[in-house]
Formats: structure tokens, sequence, C-alpha cells
């Protein structure tokens, strides 16, 4: 298929081409025209000059003839008789006369010693008048006295005592006539080859250029028909095998005129004019096909092809380009729809993605939703995690719960799937992971993975896998059992030494393999030593040239933490993954978990019987615990105001049959928790609302301030009903 | 509690020992009881009690009342540093005069 372009240049080619013979056919017709006008205007003007030539030179001829004799003979009568019939041989005339100045002739042909008369004849008399020219002329006509034609001139003599009078009879004067037409015939030129010729009233040829021809009817020498032969104007003929232009027009006494030029030499200038005529239109016209095919091309090529740009631009991906062609109404249409048709296209783009986004958004909320915000803060152990999730919602999680008082469990994961779908699947892991352990009484995290794994591999339409790392924290020994499927290993650290990597053989990812086993591995945690877990969006996180933070700067973040302390440790990594990343999108999520083993508890637990010796009993088991853990007097005087409330209220209100108190120190800060346990009725002590301080001594009532004491004194303070029994429990830091 | 009770005049001065809480407040509520008459100005002396539980508040409380209503006085006299709290948090300090 030819370009748009090209089509127009061909038509316009095709018209110009028409438009140039158009044009040089009218020059050419026009051309003609002219030369047919031309000829006419020469022909005519010839055959004029023609004939007023004939009279004319026959007037003077015969003026000439008397004024030669006149002055031959000097002066008038000296004419003989005699000498009459010879001097008109000689002369070539038919009669003389000698006239004087009284008007009498004095000497001649005929008419001696008559006085001049008639109309005609006394003409000429006006010579003798003073002033008169020197000759005179008369055109042929027949005379008064006989009928005869004649054709009469005079000269005065030179002394002025009359004149000399000719005549030439008509014969002479025919006889002059042909001569005259030969003379004419032989000079006469039109042009460069016209000629003339004169036939008489016969259509004898009288003379011709090629004087062979003359004496020849004119059909036979020139195959023309005489009588057909239109007079007076131009026609054309073939005349001796040569295209001619005629025109025949009357001489006098039946002889004709025939003027012909030929048709090569009328359209000579026509015939060299044109080609270079041509020439030059054709330069023209191929100068106006080469401006308007430019034109062309750049008004209509060059806006089809800004066009073209525009939606080549838009095609690949630039829904923010316009196309903004206004050469013509019909782009400035076009492009008007292109830009509405693009305009439509964002607005749907930018739907879709809002509707992604809002789907993302969703995905982060359910994500953040389902990880546990509030971390332990218990004397054994404690932790610190956090997930930052990348603008795509990523699968990463944590979790951490209890098995039981004495083990913790804490795990990373990381879901391949992005999205909703990873949102989803992450969480459906997570439940099942926390189920396997909390349903496993020998807290088995590697048997919790392979449980896991065959869950998720019996049904995962998605095909996404997750990597994990459980780890089960023995609070009494400091034994943590783990096993990893597929995770980034964690680091450990012990005071004094360098952070270590945790690098066992791992299992592959959950949800691979269905029947894939997992190793149970081990590691001891002294009092103070942490474990550092992460997910590959640590390790991995890029900067702006596309560098990854990599482990060994992940093992110099945590080298410089101010502390093993999870919290510190945390903090230190993120700090450093930030500083690092800058400006830089974030591709990943962004998970952290800090464990540290405070080390086993310290425990003390008493029972007493729950009757009126149970205060004093459970004081002094308190108060000899508490010196013996070196507790400053002030916290040691509240916790037994505290325990005194406490187990007094009992007492007095549960109906229990046994209290037991429980004392456990923390490390960090250094400080003391008890719990108050007694099977009796349940009754939630904070439910009751605190009593009015402000009343004075008359009007305040007994009861209700032991509870008060306790809220205020007290960092923590907390209940629950657990196994039939009241579990109050209050806290006291040392410092 | 041990109670050494010094008599001067009008002027009672009890100086406690040990502690005052749920067991031990009954024996300072008898010693008051049996102990009070011809008093106008009763003078607890904390210096040897260790801590005061709510308990002893109410004797406290008692106390109070019955030396208003005597038109005598109650003071506490050199009370630690837990005292003190348990007396303030509870409102006990806006009632009770209480000497260095």
């Amino acid at each position: 298929m030819l370009r748009l372009a090209t089509q127009l240049r061909l038509r316009l080619l095709g018209l110009v081409a028409v438009t140039f013979l158009a044009a040089v056919f009218v020059l050419w017709k026009g051309e003609t025209i002219r030369a047919r006008r031309d000829v006419e205007l020469l022909l005519r003007v010839n055959y004029r000059d023609v004939t007023t030539g004939f009279s004319d030179r026959a007037d003077y001829q015969l003026s000439m003839t008397a004024r030669d004799i006149a002055e031959r003979l000097g002066t008038s009568g000296k004419l003989a008789a005699e000498d009459v019939a010879a001097l008109c041989e000689e002369e070539e005339v038919q009669e003389i006369y000698d006239i004087g100045t009284n008007g009498v002739v004095a000497g001649g042909s005929r008419l001696v010693g008559v006085k001049v008369h008639g109309e005609q004849w006394s003409e000429f008399l006006a010579l003798l008048e003073p002033g008169a020219p020197e000759t005179m002329s008369q055109p042929d006509r027949p005379r008064t006295s006989d009928g005869k034609v004649f054709k009469y001139a005079a000269a005065r003599f030179p002394d002025g005592s009359g004149y000399i009078e000719v005549g030439w009879s008509e014969e002479r004067f025919l006889k002059y006539l042909r001569q005259r037409a030969y003379g004419y015939t032989r000079s006469w030129h039109i042009d460069e080859r016209g000629w003339i010729a004169f036939a008489d009233r016969n259509g004898i040829l009288t003379s011709h250029a090629d004087m062979s021809l003359a004496g020849r009817s004119v059909r036979d020498a020139l195959g023309l028909d005489p009588a057909a032969i239109p007079r007076g104007d131009i026609f054309r003929a073939e005349i001796l095998g040569e295209e001619m232009f005629c025109f025949a027009g009357p001489v006098r006494d039946g002889y004709w005129v025939l003027l012909a030029d030929p048709a090569s030499d009328v359209f000579a200038s026509r015939n060299r004019f044109m080609p270079q005529m041509s020439a030059v239109q054709l330069a023209v016209f191929a100068a106006l096909f080469a401006f308007v095919s430019e034109m062309l091309r750049r008004r209509v090529a060059g806006s089809v092809r800004e066009i073209g740009d525009a939606l080549r631009r838009i095609a690949g991906g630039d829904l923010a380009g316009k196309a903004d062609v206004r050469s013509s109404l019909e782009f400035s249409e076009l492009s008007d729809n292109i830009n509405a048709t693009v305009d439509a296209l964002r607005s749907a783009a930018e739907e879709r993605i809002r509707r992604v986004e809002a789907d993302l958004e969703l995905g982060r909320t359910i994500q953040q939703a389902t990880l546990p915000a509030e971390f332990p803060d218990e004397e054994c152990w404690r932790l610190d995690a956090s997930m930052e999730a990348a603008r795509e919602v990523g699968g990463d999680f944590y979790d951490f719960f209890p098995l039981g008082e004495t083990h913790r469990a804490f795990l990373v994961a990381d879901v391949s799937g992005k999205g909703i779908t990873g949102a989803l699947y992450m969480m459906n892991a997570k439940t099942l992971v926390k189920d396997a352990l909390l349903a496993d009484p020998a807290r088995d995290p590697a048997a919790a993975l392979a449980r896991v794994n065959a869950e998720l591999c019996a049904n995962n339409p998605a095909e996404m896998f997750v990597t994990a790392w459980i780890g089960v924290l023995d609070l009494e020994t400091g034994r943590a059992a783990f096993a990893n499927a597929g995770h980034n290993p964690p680091l450990r650290l012990r005071a004094g030494e360098a952070p270590e990597w945790l690098r066992e053989r791992s299992g592959v990812p959950l949800g691979c393999f269905g029947n894939a086993a997992y190793r149970l591995r081990e590691t001891v945690l002294a009092p103070g030593d942490a474990l550092f877990l992460y997910t590959d969006g640590v390790t991995e996180a890029a900067d702006a040239s596309n560098a990854f933070f990599g482990e060994d700067r992940l093992v110099s973040a945590v080298a410089s933490a101010p502390s093993r302390d999870p919290r510190a440790l945390a903090a230190t990594v993120r700090a450093a993954v930030s500083a690092f990343v800058g400006a830089a999108p974030r591709a990943d999520d962004l998970t952290i978990l800090a464990v540290q083993y405070l080390g086993p508890p310290e425990r003390h637990l008493k029972t007493f019987p729950c009757d009126a010796t149970a205060t004093a009993a459970s004081a002094a088991y308190l108060e000899e615990i508490l010196d013996g853990a070196d507790c400053p007097p002030r916290p040691k005087a509240q916790l037994l105001v505290a325990l005194d409330e406490i187990v007094s209220n009992a007492v007095r209100c549960s109906g229990a049959s046994g209290i037991a108190v429980e004392v456990r120190f923390a490390r960090d800060p250094r400080g003391a928790a008890v719990s108050v346990s007694d099977d009796g009725k349940p009754f939630d002590p904070l439910s009751v609302p605190p009593p009015d301080t402000t009343l004075s001594a008359d009007e305040r009532p007994i009861g209700g301030l032991g509870l008060l004491l306790v809220r205020e004194t007290m960092d923590a303070v907390a209940y629950r009903r657990a196994h039939g029994c009241n579990i109050f429990t209050f806290r006291k830091n040392f410092a | 509690v041990n109670i050494v009770h010094a008599r001067e005049g009008s002027t009672l001065t009890l100086a406690l020992q040990g502690r005052l809480d749920t067991s031990t407040a009954p024996d300072l509520e008898a010693a008051l009881a049996s102990s009070l008459d011809g008093v106008a100005a009763l003078v607890l002396d904390f210096a040897g009690v260790d801590y005061l539980s709510s308990a002893g508040l109410r004797v406290l409380l008692s106390a109070q009342k019955r030396m208003a209503a005597a038109h005598g006085s109650l003071a506490l006299r050199r009370v630690n540093a837990a005292v003190r709290d348990v007396l303030d948090i509870t409102g006990f300090s806006d009632f009770l005069a209480i000497e260095p």
C-alpha cells in the first residue's frame, strides 16, 4: 500500500501533467490563430499594395512620358504634323496633343486648331493656371466622343507656353499591366517564399514567378478551379505540392491577382516558438509540482508523522502524551479525538491503579493487624520485633507466643507471594504454625514445620511457599530448639564475642514438597545472650546504586548495638539499614526480631491455710525472701503492705481453703513480682472503684484503701482467674 | 508490734516498734482502748515502724475520731518514707498531724 503522501503526489502529478498539456494546447491554438490572422492581414495588405501600385505606376509612367515629350519639344507649336506618328510610336502612346496657353490644340494626332472642350478634356487646362503642378493624369475611362477607353496624362512645357497631352488606348494600357504584372511577379515577395500571380478573365495565368507556367490555365498550372476560388477572402489550398494560405482579388479588366504564402512559413514562428515555450512551461509546471509536493509532504505527511509519533509515545505507555497537530482542521480534530481517547484510557488506568492500591492497602492492613504489637515483659526473656511493609505488600511475618509457663516460641517467616494473596497465605501459614506448636506436647519446632508444610502442600493453589525460622526457648535452661525451612540464618550474640551465624543445614521452604522433613537443632543461650532474626528484606535492602546491605553490614550493625537488649538491637539495625538505603525505594518488607534470654526464673512459692494466720505467715515469708534478694527498705515495705492488703482481703472475703504466694525476681530492671492465688470465689479487686481520699476523717468509711495503696505503690498490678483460682499479681522495681 | 507507753500529765506517747498491718493493728487498737482515759494529747512515735497497711490506717482513723470527740489531739511522730507514702496516698496526711 502506498503512503498517503505518495498517493497525493501521484494525483498531483497527473493533475499537473493534464494542466501542462492543456496549457501547451491552448498556446498552440493561440499561436495558430495568431499566425492565421497575421497571414490574412499580410495577404490583404499585399493585395491592396499590388492594386494601388498598378494604378499609381501607370499614372506616373504616362505622366513621365508627357513630360519627356514636353521637354524634348521645349515650347508649344513646334510639333509638326508629320512627326506625330513617329513620336507616338517612339513613346509608345496612341495620341499626342500640343495645347497652347490659349487652350487651342496647336498640333497633335487629331483636332488641331480645336479649342479644348468637354468636361474630361478640360481638366488638364488647370495646368495653365499659375502654381499648378507640372503634370496631371486621369484614370482610364471611356471617351465621350466615341466611347473608346483611353487613359490620358499631361505635362507643362518648361517655358510655360502650354502643355503636352498623351493618351494610352485600352490595349496599350493592358499591355502595360501585363508588363507591370510580370515585373511584380518577379520582384514581389510575401514573407520569405510567398508569391503573387496574375490571371485574366479566362483563367489563363498571365504571369507567375515560374514563367514557364505563364500562358497555361490556372487549373492546369496551379490545380485550382478559378470559379471555386473565393474572391476577397483568405483560403487554404495545396498548390504545387505545398500547403498555401491564399488570397485572390480583382486587379482590373477581368485581371485578378492570386497571393500565396506557404503554410510552413506562416507557422514557422509558431513551430519554432512552441518547443521553447513548452520547455518553459514544463519548467514552470515542474517547479509548481515540486513546490506543492513539498507542501504536501510538510503539511500532510509531516502532520501524519507527528500524529504517528504521538501515537507511538502513547502506545509506549506515556499516557500523559498529547497529540497536538494543528496544521489543518482535519488534523486538529484528529488530535482532539486521540487526546480524548487517551484521557479516557488514562482515567481507566488510574482507576485501576487506585483499586490495586486499595487492594495493597487492605493487604498491608491485614498483614500488620495479625502481627503481635505488645512485646513480652517477663523476667526470663525479652523480645522486640518490627515489620516495615514495602509499598508492595510482601508476606513477611513474625510471631511469638508462650508454650506453657516454661517455654516461649518465636519465629520469622517470609511468604513468596505479594499482594492480597500473599497476605492471606501468610495469615494461613501463621495460624498453622501457631496451632502446630501449641498442639505439640513436645514443643518440637521441626515437627511443627513438617506438619505445616504438609498442610500447605495439600492445598496450595497459588503455588506459593514460605521460608521460616522457628525457635522454642526453654526459660528454665536457656536451651533454644530451632528448625529452619529455607530461611536466612540468625545471629547469636554472646557477651564479649563477635556476632556468630547460626548456620545449620536448612530444610526446604514450606509449601514446596509435601513430604519434606526438617531437622531439629539446638543452641544454648547463657543469661544475657541474644538471637537476631530477620528476613531477606534486611540483607537485600538496596541503596540508590542497587548495592545490597548484605550480611557483613548486618554483622557490623548488630555488633555496634549499645547492648544486647532486643529493643536496642532492633533499633540499631533499623537505623543502619535506613541510613544505607537512603531515599531509594524499598523493594521488600523489612522484618526484624530480636530475643534475649535473661536467665532462669528466681521463683519462690509457698502455700498457707486461708485463716487469720495467713497474713503474718506470708509477710514473714516474703520478708525473708526480699531480705535474701537485697531488696531496699522502701520497695520492701511497699511490697509487704501490698501483700498484707491482698492476703487479708482473701482471708476476709474469698472463703478459700488456701493461699499460695509466689515470688519471682526480674533482672533488668531489678524487681520482684508477687502472685497471690486463692481458690475462693471469683473476685477481681481491680473492678472496685477507688475510694474518695479527699473526705475528712469523720466522713471517711473504712475499706477500699488497701487496694488503693496497692495500685498506687506498685509498678504493675494484674488480676486473672485461672484453674479455679483468683491470681493477683503485683510487681515492684527496686530502683 | 511492740508498744512502749510513756505518760506525762495528759499527754500519752506510744512508741511503736515493728510493722502495723492486719496481724498487728489489733494490738495497737487494744492498747489505745485501755489507755486513752484522761489523755488530751496522743502522740504515736513511728520511729520503729517499718510499714503501715490499711489495717493500721483503720486504727489511726478510729483513734483520730475518738480524740476529736474528746477535744483532744493526735499526732504522729518520726514516720519513715514508706509510712509517709501510705499517709499521702490515702489522704490521711490531710487530717493527721504529722510531726518530725
